[in-house]
């Protein structure tokens, strides 16, 4: 597959960049380079790190039941704002021509916006509704017991935790037993826990 | 030579492939990304070169004047599958990002040849994407022609997409085998999630998008086209404009009442026509679209001189083709050439009114060329003479 690739992709290229020569000689190629290297650098420099950063700060800051309706809003905002730039932006908004870009697209970017935070905040609401109902149980339980950097016990109790809305915090939802060793826990370390592959069998347990 | 001490720092602190955690990177995500994108940027191609070879046929090539809507369809899919990449390349970018971070750069000739027309797609990719979005907004910030390079660009993506497929395709037929299970309890994406969020984002840009060439009834079609660069029902006479009077520099001539259009060459006799003359001529009335290269469409009512009829009134030969000329002074689009297809065709007309009144002078005034499944710019406003060939 790879030579078939190179040879129907390499006369295409060729041409296109014979074609491109042509279409934009010197000094115009210049720019039609920086355009080319500058949707590298601004995505591999600029969009992709932010998207990490944020993406970071999500997995910190946005608690658990609201994580997934918060990571798509950001992601559909991001991707929104980015191909809506040029309109917004309205540098082709021509006085003499009013019928061409005759929207106010920077008002519509936030209307549209709006209606997917407002989707996502009912999705993480639901979420959360639907994660507090089981009350498992209160108090100090640890959820690992360790000892040193060596864990005790394997049998975990592994948890979605939400906040109580009184204040306690609610404790597991699934008990079982962590299929790899979990090396860097700190003693009553759920954080960390979440995620990880359980060995079966895993119990939902309902209290 | 040992790069300096800040440089081999900074290859030090920058990440490893394994440094990012997160499961959305992942060579089964990036597959079903890829196909996506493998789809729209064909249709992007194809459409794009159907639309090319529209406003410059080469001599064996006479574009049929039916169906009356094909062009209308062809740059709607152009434009559509466009924005709906934007979104799918940025959500295949993100996933793959990981892999900018291999090291050693040149593992073998092999590799290295893979990486350098990986970084050819993506960057032509973005350029293409860019390029074509910023156009269709009318905005120009750069040195460059925009039509010829977005044309000769296309090939360099499409080859660089080629030979990229060649070298995921036995990857990619694995990665699908297995399906995209994850845990759900941790609150995050799953894959299948993030996926579906891609293709939620490119829906709403096309959804947000459509109403500029599919007619929805205002205002319905304002609230639900946020991001239509024109809305069909929008503009003098209730069709949108793409050039102006003003900025074409015809507003002094169009109104003249000296103005007269001339039908000559390969004619039995050459016309002058004033526009009395013309609408003394029998009358045609037609639905036709206008489609702008640029995505958008608007159908509209014309009157006016079926260009056939007016061919047989000069006694003109039953085979001939036309050129038109505009009044407008310069500029690519100022004149167009007209085939046999679409000079035969009884809804190619020289029109005189839009929507039941006398054309406005950014439609065209006093007459302009209307004609079926034919690009925005081709249909020529202001028009003066009219040049018969056998």
């Amino acid at each position: 597959m790879r030579r078939l690739g190179y040879a129907l992709g390499l006369p295409f290229v060729a041409l296109g960049a014979y074609l491109v020569l042509n279409a934009a000689p010197w000094p115009a190629l210049r720019s039609v380079a920086f355009w080319f290297g500058g949707g590298i650098a601004v995505h591999d420099a600029l969009i992709a790190p932010l998207a990490i950063l944020v993406g970071a700060l999500v997995l910190r800051i946005v608690p658990t039941a609201a994580r997934t309706p918060v990571q798509a809003a950001l992601i559909i905002t991001g991707c929104l704002a980015i191909a809506t730039f040029p309109l917004v932006w309205g540098q082709g908004v021509d006085p003499s021509v009013p019928s061409q870009l005759p929207l106010p697209y920077g008002r519509n970017l936030l209307i549209v916006l709006a209606l997917v935070w407002l989707v996502a905040g009912a999705f993480a609401v639901a979420r959360a509704r639907r994660l507090r109902r089981p009350v498992l149980s209160r108090g100090p339980e640890r959820s690992v017991r360790h000892a040193g950097d060596q864990l005790v016990s394997s049998r975990v109790r592994v948890g979605l935790t939400g906040d109580d809305p009184r204040g306690q915090r609610l404790q597991p939802l699934v008990v079982g037993q962590v299929a790899e060793p979990l090396p860097q826990l700190g003693e009553g370390d759920r954080g960390d826990l979440v995620g990880r592959p359980l060995a079966a069998p895993v119990r939902q347990a309902t209290v | 030579m040992e790069p300096p001490a800040v440089v081999r720092g900074l290859v030090d602190r920058l990440p490893e492939p394994r440094d990012f955690k997160s499961r959305l990177h992942d060579p089964g995500v990036a597959a079903r990304l890829g196909i996506a994108l493998g789809i729209s940027f064909t249709l992007c191609m194809l459409t794009g070169l159907v639309s090319h070879y529209f406003q410059q046929p080469p001599t064996w090539l006479l574009w049929p004047s039916r169906p009356v809507n094909l062009y209308r369809l062809n740059q709607g899919v152009h434009v559509l599958s466009g924005l709906a990449s934007i979104p799918l390349l940025l959500a295949k970018l993100w996933t793959v990002y990981p892999k900018l971070f291999e090291r050693p750069l040149l593992a073998s000739v092999g590799k290295g040849l893979e990486k350098a027309f990986i970084l050819v797609l993506v960057g032509g990719a973005a350029f293409q994407l860019v390029s074509g979005s910023f156009n269709v907004a009318v905005t120009y910030p750069w040195g460059f022609s925009f039509l010829p390079v977005h044309f000769a660009m296309a090939f360099v993506v499409y080859g660089a997409l080629l030979i990229h497929v060649g070298h995921e395709y036995a990857k990619v037929r694995q990665h699908l085998k297995i399906p995209l299970v994850d845990d759900v309890r941790t609150g995050g994406l799953t894959r299948r999630g993030f996926l579906g969020v891609a293709a939620g984002a490119s829906g709403l840009l096309v959804l947000g998008t459509a109403g500029q060439t599919v007619p929805l009834p205002e205002p319905l079609a304002r609230w639900l086209s946020p991001f239509a660069t024109h809305l069909p029902r929008v503009g003098p006479q209730g069709v949108p404009v793409r050039k102006s009077a003003i900025s074409a520099g015809v507003v002094g001539t169009a109104i003249d009442p000296a103005y007269r259009l001339t039908v000559s060459g390969a004619v039995g006799e050459v016309l002058e026509l004033s526009l009395d003359d013309l609408r003394a001529l029998p009358q045609t009335t037609v639905d036709l679209p206008i489609t702008c290269v640029e995505g958008w469409s608007s159908t509209g009512t014309w009157t006016g001189v079926a260009l056939r009829d007016l061919l047989v009134a000069a006694g003109a030969g039953p085979d001939s083709s036309v050129r038109v000329v505009s009044l407008q002074q310069s500029g690519v689009y100022s004149t167009s050439a007209v085939d046999r297809p679409h000079v035969q065709d009884a809804k190619t007309l020289l029109a005189l009114e839009l929507n039941g009144e006398p054309l406005h002078i950014d439609h065209g005034f006093p007459c302009r060329l209307i004609a079926p499944n034919r690009p925005g710019v081709l249909q020529t406003k202001w028009l003066t003479r009219v040049e018969v060939s056998a």
